[in-house]
């Protein structure tokens, strides 16, 4: 009897020989392509034609059609009152998520009181956000904490460009800045709306899909009724308003990532294309990619160390450094993701403003421990990995404290708690 | 992946040429993959326009959790399951197996000597489909256990189970095929 590898062996054999001769012909490649192709243009139209409501109006001109169109709404206004006393169903309650062009949310990252706010204007594929919620309690240094409680900032992102406008406003001085968000960085400012929208498209159609009927609940006086959605690597819940079937509130959680909470729904509010503008408003002084506030962080820094887009793992291990020497006292976060980062990053700031260090060494910390954070997205959003370092000490060298999966590897990176990284085979993870 | 990903996101945005590099990149994969799926390269031409008429038509709701190339191996697995429920295509018979074989083929690039291609199709026809899909999409595709897992939206614990099964079977069926394999490689080497 032959043994299993063997066996595989002979498959895998099978497998290239069967490669080999698998080739598709130039016919059927242009075959394929145009089929394709002209499928992709009838989808874009049929998706175009069902926002022109043209046709509708030529369609009214006739007195004969509207009293068609009368007797349809009539149908429909029956049909309509049956179901408002009847059941709320998945499929009502994601309409409006998945066709509304524009949308204003908000959506607290994480748990707590201290939890990061953030607040979303969608119109298209354009997104207007502003953060509130930033603790500066714990930021010691006057001239920063004032510096920061004085700031607003506002976001536009254009996802279709992968660009991001940030505009800073600090007392009279008004500054603006492009950024490219493409790769990690469009994955890191992506739109919270979106990643719903993905999540029920999947699961929609599928008749295998685990969708779950959570009952009824109220949510700011409001009769909700609430469904529970397991997608690939995701939990969701969509709780709706009982008598219109609206969302207004849905949370997830993402793998490893802490449960995100959206509020404050509003599907298809009219909104003014002028709030997600790319231009850079008046009043406003255009700088170069990175912003600079006067006085709290001068332009010290060479040029390659501002680049994020090169994020490694060695970034990564001094961030968790960082971290644990700085932030913890010698202890490893409970829990890490870009939400906890983000939490940390005034702490950081307090407690190296403690330490009395120059501002030069208190930036290129900061930075630091921001890159890791940029290495980490790229495993958050979809790779492989795990963290186990509640309750370890930086110099725990026996036990692994994060891992991650390199893309087309089969074994895992492990970052000991020691700092030092080993190639580790999925069965010696921590469970 | 990332390369991948720049892929979509340029197809999304209206290049065609993007969505032709991805073809180019993973049609013969996925070809020999429906081959080896359904025994029958009629229906293997089939399954590949279909997948990749519906990854057109879907890109734009694509959420990719696993590469591109998984999910479209995925993809195939499934529609080659459809069209043998369609077309009720049967298994392969021994005596029909070793005409499956392309017009390419050329027996001296052959890795294995006909006989035992045709056997292993044989004895790979006779599993059922479930098995038959978690070991190619395993040993052919490249996939990980987990990502058949989540991409089929079963327990992990059912595909290694289904892959284990499978290569119970199979090595039941090619009991002393593979050394007559390795005798027949060390000879030609």
């Amino acid at each position: 009897m032959e043994n299993s590898e063997n066996i595989e062996r002979l498959i895998k054999a099978f497998c290239t020989d069967k490669n080999s001769s698998a080739r598709t012909t130039e016919q059927l490649d242009e075959k394929i392509l145009n089929a394709a192709l002209s499928a992709r243009e009838e989808y874009k139209r049929t998706q175009s034609a069902q926002t022109q409501p043209k046709i509708w109006r030529i369609a009214m001109h006739s007195k004969l059609t509207k009293l068609a169109a009368a007797a349809v709404v009539a149908v429909a206004v029956i049909v309509g009152s049956q179901f408002l006393g009847g059941t709320v169903t998945f499929a009502q309650v994601i309409k409006p998520i998945l066709n509304a062009r524009t949308a204003v949310l908000d959506y607290v990252i994480g748990e707590g009181p201290d939890a990061l706010e953030m607040h979303d204007i969608v119109i298209g594929s354009r997104i207007r956000r502003t953060m509130s919620n930033m603790d500066m309690t714990k930021i010691l240094d006057p001239r920063v904490r004032s510096t920061l409680s004085n700031m607003d900032m506002t976001m536009i992102l254009d996802l279709e460009d992968a660009r991001m406008l940030t505009l800073v406003s600090l007392g009279v001085t008004k500054i603006a800045s492009y950024n490219d968000i493409q790769g990690t960085g469009l994955e890191g400012t992506r739109s919270v709306l979106d990643f719903v929208r993905n999540v029920v498209s999947e699961v929609k159609d599928n008749p295998d899909a685990d969708i779950q009927d959570l009952g009824e609940k109220e949510i700011n006086g409001q009769k909700a009724v609430g469904f529970y959605v397991k997608g690939l690597n995701v939990d969701l819940t969509i709780w709706a308003n009982k008598k219109t079937s609206l969302p207004i509130r849905i949370e997830f959680t993402e793998g490893k990532t802490s449960t995100v909470v959206i509020k404050n729904i509003k599907f298809d509010v009219p909104l003014e294309e002028s709030l997600v503008s790319m231009e850079v408003p008046a009043g406003y002084t255009l700088k170069d990619t990175f912003i600079h506030i006067e006085n709290t962080a001068p332009d010290n820094l060479p040029e390659e160390q501002l680049d994020l887009s090169n994020a490694t793992e060695e970034d990564l291990v001094e961030s968790l450094r960082i971290w644990a020497e700085i932030i913890l006292d010698g202890a490893f976060p409970d829990a890490i993701g870009t939400d906890h980062f983000m939490k940390q990053a005034a702490v950081l700031g307090s407690k190296l403003a403690s330490l009395g260090l120059p501002l030069s060494e208190m930036e290129q910390l900061c930075f630091k421990y921001t890159k890791g954070m940029i290495f980490l997205q790229k495993f958050e959003f979809g790779g492989k990995w795990g963290y186990a370092g509640k309750g370890m000490k930086l110099g725990d060298a026996d036990k692994i404290i994060l891992w991650y999966q390199p893309q087309g590897s089969n074994t895992y990176r492990a970052i000991y708690g020691d700092l030092r990284v080993a190639e580790v085979a999925e069965e010696d993870l921590p469970k | 992946m990332l390369e991948d990903k720049m892929l979509l996101w340029k197809f999304r945005h209206g290049s065609n040429d993007a969505f032709r590099h991805i073809y180019d990149k993973y049609k013969n994969d996925l070809l020999g993959l429906a081959i080896a799926l359904s025994h029958d390269r009629t229906a293997a031409e089939d399954a590949l326009q279909d997948v990749f008429v519906s990854f057109a038509q879907r890109a734009d709701k694509l959420h990719l959790k696993t590469s591109l190339k998984s999910y479209l191996s995925t993809c195939i697995a499934n529609k080659v399951r459809d069209i043998k429920r369609k077309k009720s295509i049967q298994t392969v018979e021994l005596d029909q197996a070793g005409q499956i074989s392309t017009e390419d083929d050329q027996p001296d690039t052959l890795v294995m000597s006909a006989e035992l291609s045709a056997q292993v199709e044989h004895a790979m026809a006779q599993l059922p489909y479930d098995q038959r899909e978690v070991i190619f999409l395993h040993l052919h595709s490249g996939m990980k256990f987990r990502e058949i897992a989540e991409s089929k939206n079963v327990l992990l614990n059912t595909v290694l189970s289904r892959y284990r099964y499978g290569l119970e079977q199979l090595r039941s069926q090619l009991s002393g095929k593979v050394e007559s394999w390795k005798t027949q490689r060390i000879s030609k080497d």
